[in-house]
């Protein structure tokens, strides 16, 4: 794992089987911690130091520059402790359980490529002025933080990715004070390219396939694809906490009907062949 | 006690979240799947997904429905199950009972 890619960008990306996925995850988890610990003893050092420094120009000035320059050190060496990572750490749970699934019906040596991005840039989508409000602006970007590739036990190579939607708003109030306000919606995308071999062609099966997807009332299914060898799903959650279970739950309902794929398809080849030769 | 398995053992339970699969474990002693052998289909038993119970069951309407599109006639759900094999002769000339057998009864 590269940790100093990930101090100094804040991603971890990886092309590693799927056993030593959930092993590197949990070791970002208690590098978020110390991190996080790393941080707040620097800044309490750098303000005590510059405090410090403070009495110390009254009394002996050199010695007071000095221990201000020391914090300001301090302040400045905090950055290496990047709290984005601190902040997003529940990412690292959402990959574990991704790759918890994954790894019931992955090869355990087959690797996967995944991207865990704890600061990603934001893309602005669109920016319009908020009507009724003071200094109304509307912002909406994309920010990609996660994606993941592997290879299933059937042939079927498996994608995800996670964007979050986020809207940002920012006004003035009637007392004059500057507000921004923040709603961040998730879009989980998924992707299974299918051997046709196994399953047929399971266009027949789409529509059925989006009526039988179940997600958390806090997740919705925005867009659904289904062609001879792919199947695309896409599904909006509200709460960053059911990511996880939306996942699970969405690949549950697309081979819901690609197991049922593979009945019809190998009931087909056991029929007996009819017509033929005369 | 259970005898002890052949070197060349391995698994033949099915096993999976998404979708069913060999095991091939070259023995069930820990296995989280079958706990320890206990457990007959592993795949079919579990109970952790979510919303979706019955997850390997399909209703025959769903054969009757998707069947023509994969080119399977409709009315034969399982056409291999309609064929006698031998345990079904070997019923037929061992009925359970001896009701054919007794005069006594109209």
């Amino acid at each position: 794992m590269d940790v100093n890619r990930l101090r100094r960008e804040c991603v971890y990306e990886a092309s590693t089987p799927i056993e030593a996925l959930a092993d590197d995850l949990a070791r970002i988890e208690s590098l978020a911690v110390e991190w996080r610990a790393a941080r707040k003893r620097l800044f309490l050092a750098g303000v005590i130091a510059i405090a410090a420094g403070a009495i110390g120009l009254a009394v002996y000035y050199p010695v007071g520059l000095a221990l201000i320059a020391v914090g300001i050190f301090l302040f400045v060496r905090t950055k290496s402790s990047p709290r984005a990572v601190a902040n997003n750490v529940g990412r690292c749970e959402f990959g574990k359980s991704v790759a918890a699934m994954l790894a019931m019906d992955t090869e355990p040596k087959t690797p996967a490529a995944i991207r865990l991005a704890f600061n990603p840039k934001r893309d602005l989508l669109s920016e319009n002025p908020l009507p009724h409000r003071k200094n109304g602006k509307q912002r909406l970007y994309k920010a990609s933080w996660f994606s993941v590739e592997t290879s299933l036990h059937d042939g079927t190579t498996f994608t995800e990715t996670i964007d979050d939607l986020v809207r940002q708003r920012s006004f003035t109030n009637p007392r004059g004070k500057s507000k921004t306000k923040t709603r961040i919606h998730s879009l989980v995308g998924m992707r299974f390219a299918y051997p046709q071999k196994v399953y047929g062609d399971v266009t027949p099966l789409g529509a059925r396939m989006r009526k039988e997807i179940q997600v958390p009332s806090t997740a919705s299914v925005r867009g659904m694809e289904v062609t001879g060898r792919i199947v695309k799903v896409k599904a909006l959650v509200t709460q960053s906490g059911d990511l996880a279970r939306t996942s699970s739950m969405l690949a549950l309902g697309v081979y819901r009907m690609l197991n049922l794929a593979r009945e019809l398809e190998a009931r087909k080849r056991a029929q007996p062949k009819t017509g033929g030769a005369q | 006690m259970t005898p002890p398995l052949p070197p060349d053992w391995k698994c033949p339970r099915r096993v999976g979240f998404l979708f069913p699969h060999a095991c091939l474990r070259t023995t069930p002693v820990g296995c989280p799947d079958c706990q320890n052998g206990q457990i007959d289909d592993p795949y079919y038993a579990r109970t952790d997904r979510y919303g979706y119970s019955r997850y390997g069951y399909y209703d025959d309407d769903y054969f009757f429905d998707y069947g023509p599109s994969y080119g399977i006639g409709i009315g034969t759900p399982d056409a291999g199950s309609m064929d006698f094999t031998e345990a079904d002769g070997a019923d037929l000339v061992q009925p359970g009972d001896q009701f054919e057998n007794d005069m006594t009864e109209s």
